[in-house]
């Protein structure tokens, strides 16, 4: 058994690794479904829709200047920012994640599945090195998981 | 078939009137003429949120088996569930009740759904 760190950590972009990826984080929820009824003194529930979602910062940093599919986070922003083309801008594309953890074991862990990108910052400051906060919530279920 | 033994989760219970007409004559004065000697009119608001689909689907066969609107028939104890009270449904032998409308059904996600039902008291 080991502990993970940050440097464990991959993210896959389209199969691709990500790279100058800052950080990663992902969280499922169910919402329950009230069943209390007349006469119950305890809150009762049942298992309502489940939703997947996570986040993401990468630096906005190119391996090739000149390309910009060899930039993580310009990949992700093209993936929900389109440019006005004939009178409006193309529909948002969805993009596959695979949030990876390299634990030493044999079978690299994570959770992959095909993601909407939900929202997209970046701030240019005075000394901070400009990233992309992504967030991104799952199209269904995860499409495959080792976790 | 009897009227499916759930609890609700909500109630809503209008308890009717006694047949009678109010007159009001030039100087104001109202005089009010009882035709019947039984309450009538009764109304009753049920709904189960969030039941399975196999629950719900029998409050659909209840109603057809009611042919609709048109049956009367005895509710359960069940609708009571939560009430500390004495029972506010009157005797059977007082009053039935019958759909006022068919049941709605909600489905809330696969295999859940919530179910509304109307009925009506008659004497």
């Amino acid at each position: 058994m080991s502990f993970s760190s940050g440097k464990d950590g991959r993210l896959y972009i389209d199969g691709q690794v990500a790279a100058k990826v800052i950080d990663w984080s992902i969280s499922t929820s169910v919402a329950g479904l009230d069943t209390t009824t007349l006469g119950d003194l305890d809150r009762t529930n049942t298992a309502g829709i489940r939703t997947t979602s996570g986040s993401c910062q990468l630096f906005y940093y190119a391996v090739d200047p000149n390309n910009t599919s060899t930039n993580s986070a310009s990949v992700l922003l093209n993936k929900i920012i389109k440019a006005n083309s004939s009178g409006q801008g193309a529909e948002s594309e969805k993009v596959l994640l695979r949030l990876g953890i390299v634990d030493g074991s044999s079978t690299e862990k994570y959770i992959e599945g095909l993601c909407l990108i939900t929202s997209a910052a970046m701030t240019m400051a005075v000394g901070a090195v400009l990233a992309a906060s992504i967030s991104f919530e799952f199209d269904g279920a995860p499409r495959s998981m080792y976790l | 078939m009897s009227y499916p033994t759930i609890n609700p989760s909500q109630r809503v219970y209008d308890p009717g009137n006694w047949a009678n007409k109010q007159f009001n004559s030039v100087s104001g004065a109202e005089m009010r003429i009882r035709y019947g000697d039984k309450r009538y009119n009764a109304k009753l608001s049920l709904t189960y949120d969030n039941i399975p689909d196999e629950k719900a689907s029998e409050f659909l066969a209840h109603y057809s088996a009611q042919y609709g609107t048109y049956k009367q028939f005895v509710l359960p104890t069940a609708v009571l569930a939560g009430w500390s009270g004495s029972s506010y449904i009157p005797d059977q032998s007082v009053m039935q009740f019958r759909y006022a409308q068919a049941p709605t059904i909600n489905s809330v996600r696969p295999g859940i759904s919530t179910v509304s039902v109307n009925l009506l008291g008659v004497v």
